[in-house]
């Protein structure tokens, strides 16, 4: 229909090009008088033209507020909107597609903040969980301490008690002081190029005594010219967490290796060790919060280190993944953006 | 929530003895803003379903929806505008034009759709891309790797809630598919986009929130 008017508009100024260049083509027959009234009529039909122009085109930049209008009203009921024909090719129908778009952002947005919600109230739970068993314990040694006379071989033992568990809660308290700034992002990556190999001593070192008093070797392949841009000190909390898994899962006198392969886009560091394994339905859980296998209850630990340690690596831009057998070993690859 | 769902899809080439069926009954739904890896031995279908779900290939029978729009009820010209807005595909041999500068390749699908560049955005994913000094350089003077990242950012330009890339990776050695599949992810999730990615490396597949095997046509999750 718009398609239709625009051609007739056409064809009208076209029919008066044609008589204005016919009059100057042919100016020595055509009297004056003719002239005159061609010229007149041609002013009236260009005026009128152009008021219909403009006021078809007013009509038009109308129409499109409206439409959008329209739209964004029934977005805000959270309606579908009624006018929009998906993928045409119109303005209106792109900036709806647009406006959609954005929309579905929002809704995403609304439904994360609901989910948030309900994994704080589960974190509540966990967190008090974990925290009721040192708690118990503490209060258990706390009153045999004030109520009994003991010898000060036993009270050293019940002291000494006290303080893994006390340890255990500051432990706990100290990964969940990580984790909420790592969830809130208030902590700040002060990423420099720096030498990867030094990080990794440093989270090596962090493990040490632990593996050695398990006997477990670690085995480091890194050149120490591979300079990447990283967070010292949280990637060898990152590293240190991975590592620290590792040594609680390999049983004595396994081994460890970390081995770094430098890529064109990612430097890749490959952690494995000789543990236990994880099942591939699991591979994706490990990286949860508070989760612990089956088998990993038994042990030390609160289940934050792998969740911590991917957080850490996700907001370098880089990613981990896990590839294991069970009752062979696993290996935990960090991919940091080189 | 879902922004594909796919009904009881086939697809079948040619007729009679010769008929081929490529895709033979897929129901399929696929979560808004997840990685999803296609794998399969060649022929199983991966292509098929993915060009399917594109809007570049007509079922034979059942319906693919997206966004709650289904895709045969669409004219031809709205389709293009469907693939032009809504989708970004990666190839696996990148489809660049070779006498466009990486920067003008990038911006190609805007020009097509009479769209103005969001500054902001392409320095964003230049960067990230690795590709921010390399704007002016023409397309063969770039490594395989930095060709599919600029194919990458073509295909992120429009910001298309899907990303659909087949093979993206499958001319490479071991270690730049594992840079490109991971730039990928990082890119898609960063920005909230689906993305959908034929592989045929399970170590990759492995990067994906969810795997589907396709063999002969069907899923074998």
């Amino acid at each position: 229909m718009k398609k239709g008017r625009l051609i007739s508009f056409k064809i009208i100024l076209s029919v008066i090009g044609v008589l204005v260049i016919l009059t100057g083509v042919f100016w020595n027959y055509v009297t004056l008088f003719s002239i005159q009234l061609i010229v007149i009529a041609s002013g009236i039909v260009i005026l009128l033209l152009t008021f219909l122009w403009d006021w078809r085109q007013r009509r038009k930049e109308a129409d499109f507020a409206n439409d959008i209008c329209e739209t964004v009203d029934m977005l805000m009921e959270g309606r579908e909107p009624e006018n929009y024909i998906p993928y045409e090719d119109s303005q209106v129908s792109k900036v709806q597609g647009k406006l959609l778009q954005y929309y579905e952002h929002m809704r995403e947005g609304q439904r994360q903040s609901k989910q948030d919600k309900q994994i704080i109230q589960e974190l509540v739970s966990d967190i008090s969980h974990q925290v009721k068993t040192p708690i118990a314990n503490i209060q258990m040694f706390t009153d045999i301490l004030q109520q009994h006379s003991l010898t000060d071989e036993k009270r050293a033992e019940f002291l000494a008690t006290m303080t893994v568990q006390i340890n255990k809660l500051d432990f706990l308290m100290q990964s969940l002081i990580k984790m909420s700034r790592l969830e809130t992002g208030t902590f700040t990556l002060h990423m420099e190029v720096e030498s990867l190999y030094n990080t990794i001593a440093y989270a090596v070192n962090s493990i040490w005594v632990k593996a050695r008093q398990k006997n477990i070797q670690i085995d480091v392949k890194c050149d120490s010219k591979v300079m990447v841009k990283h967070d010292v000190k949280w990637t060898a909390e990152a590293l240190g967490n991975i590592l620290d898994n590792a040594v609680k899962y390999t049983p004595e006198g396994g081994s460890i290796c970390v081995q770094v392969r430098p890529w064109q886009f990612y430097t890749r560091i490959d952690i494995s060790d000789t543990g236990i394994g994880i099942a591939s339905e699991h591979y994706n859980d490990v990286f949860k919060r508070f989760y612990r296998t089956q088998k990993a209850v038994s042990m030390d630990g609160v289940g934050l280190g792998l969740y911590l340690a991917r957080g850490i690596v996700t907001r370098q831009n880089g990613y981990i993944s896990v590839k294991s057998e069970i009752g062979k070993g696993t290996v935990f690859s960090v991919f940091l953006l080189s | 929530m879902d922004i594909i769902t796919v009904h009881n899809l086939k697809k079948y080439f040619g007729e009679g003895f010769c008929q081929v069926k490529a895709l033979d009954g897929i129901n399929l739904s696929i979560e808004k803003g997840k990685f999803t890896a296609i794998v399969g031995a060649s022929g199983s279908g991966k292509t098929t379903l993915m060009n399917t779900i594109g809007g570049l290939y007509e079922p034979t029978e059942g319906e693919v929806f997206v966004d709650g729009i289904n895709l045969a009820e669409l004219s031809e010209k709205q389709l293009t505008i469907f693939r032009r807005r809504k989708v970004g595909y990666v190839f696996q041999d990148y489809n660049l034009v070779p006498e466009l500068t990486i920067q003008e390749n990038i911006l190609f699908p805007l020009m097509l759709d009479d769209s103005r560049p969001d500054k902001m955005f392409f320095s964003e994913i230049t960067k990230l891309l690795g590709l921010s000094d390399k704007l002016n350089r023409f397309p063969h003077m770039l490594s395989g790797g930095g060709q599919q990242c600029t194919a990458i950012a073509r295909a992120l330009i429009t910001k298309p809630s899907i990303i659909l890339a087949d093979e993206p990776t499958g001319s490479f050695d071991a270690k730049t598919s594992q840079n490109v599949a991971g730039l990928l992810k990082i890119i898609t999730e960063t920005f909230h986009q689906t993305l959908i990615m034929i592989t045929h490396n399970l170590e990759l597949a492995q990067l994906a929130d969810r795997v589907i095997k396709l063999q002969d046509g069907r899923i074998v999750e």
